[in-house]
């Protein structure tokens, strides 16, 4: 936990010695941030972890008001899945604001991402290993998602497994079709989270 | 002993960071309204899934603004 701490402190302050922070980073220089437009193109892809991410931002009304963007961390199957069926899960969404301080973990509904809908014990058994690594400009930022995810384990557990307990209550009451589709459940389940304390916590 | 120093590395590293931070611009913020030809629509099935590694390059992603994932994975493989 101290070692992913100081990972994600010094690749921040690195960047902040810069006068960049990581949302900016995450846009590595566009000047337009447009809607649903993913950061880069075509997302970062670590094809040796089978993971990917990318920055992008919608206008949603339900959007926080400080959010300028979140990432979407992805784990790609390695077994080759049917023609046609979504080969990734979805791990976990983290906002920024403006300036780069993340708000907040969240989950979201299948339908969201379109991807393969599993448990929270297979999402989370990805957990341990989740790494991204990239080359070029977005490098120390798939290293400080690493280490964020590393970071803010115990959380993203909880979040991952408390998705799961909203979906099972539902399910009670809603076809599972119709939930995972349903377009006025996109967040499941979501945890604000303060890295200038968790850093400071954990120095103490 | 080996725990204290780790503590007080990132201890130093976060003082640096919170006077740092403060020196850090706000990105640009997204843009209200695009034209339809910009971004796959807000109202796409699946706005937020990675792009597909193997999918058609963005210009033919636009073509197909009614696709099932419009905002799925780039896909490397697929014809060009």
């Amino acid at each position: 936990m101290l070692a992913a701490a100081q990972r994600v402190a010094e690749v921040q302050l690195r960047y902040a010695q810069a006068g960049v922070g990581l949302a900016a980073a995450a846009l590595a220089g566009t000047r337009q941030f447009t809607p649903m437009r993913h950061y880069p193109a075509r997302d970062v892809r670590d094809a040796v972890a089978g993971t990917s991410f990318y920055y992008h931002a919608h206008l949603s009304r339900r959007r926080p008001e400080q959010e300028h963007g979140h990432f979407h961390l992805f784990v790609h199957d390695r077994a080759p899945v049917a023609a046609g069926k979504p080969a990734f899960f979805h791990l976990a969404g983290l906002s920024l604001d403006a300036r780069g301080e993340p708000l907040r973990w969240f989950t979201t509904n299948r339908w969201v991402t379109g991807e393969r809908w599993y448990d929270a014990d297979t999402v989370l058994a990805a957990l341990p290993n989740f790494t991204l690594e990239a080359r070029g400009r977005r490098a120390p930022l798939a290293r400080w998602l690493t280490a964020m995810v590393q970071l803010y384990t115990p959380q993203l557990r909880s979040l991952v497994q408390r998705r799961d307990e909203v979906i099972r209550r539902r399910l009670a009451r809603q076809d599972a079709e119709s939930l995972f589709e349903d377009r006025r459940l996109d967040v499941v389940t979501e945890c604000a989270v303060s890295l200038p304390r968790t850093l400071a916590r954990l120095a103490r | 002993m080996k725990q204290a120093r780790k503590r007080t590395k990132l201890g130093d590293t976060l003082s640096a960071l919170v006077v740092a931070s403060a020196l850090v611009a706000p990105a640009p913020a997204v843009l209200a309204a695009v034209s339809g030809n910009q971004a796959p629509s807000a109202s796409a099935e699946n706005p937020c899934g990675p792009s597909n590694p193997c999918a058609p390059s963005g210009k033919k992603k636009k073509k197909k603004a009614g696709s099932d994932n419009p905002c799925g994975p780039a896909n490397p493989c697929a014809p060009k």
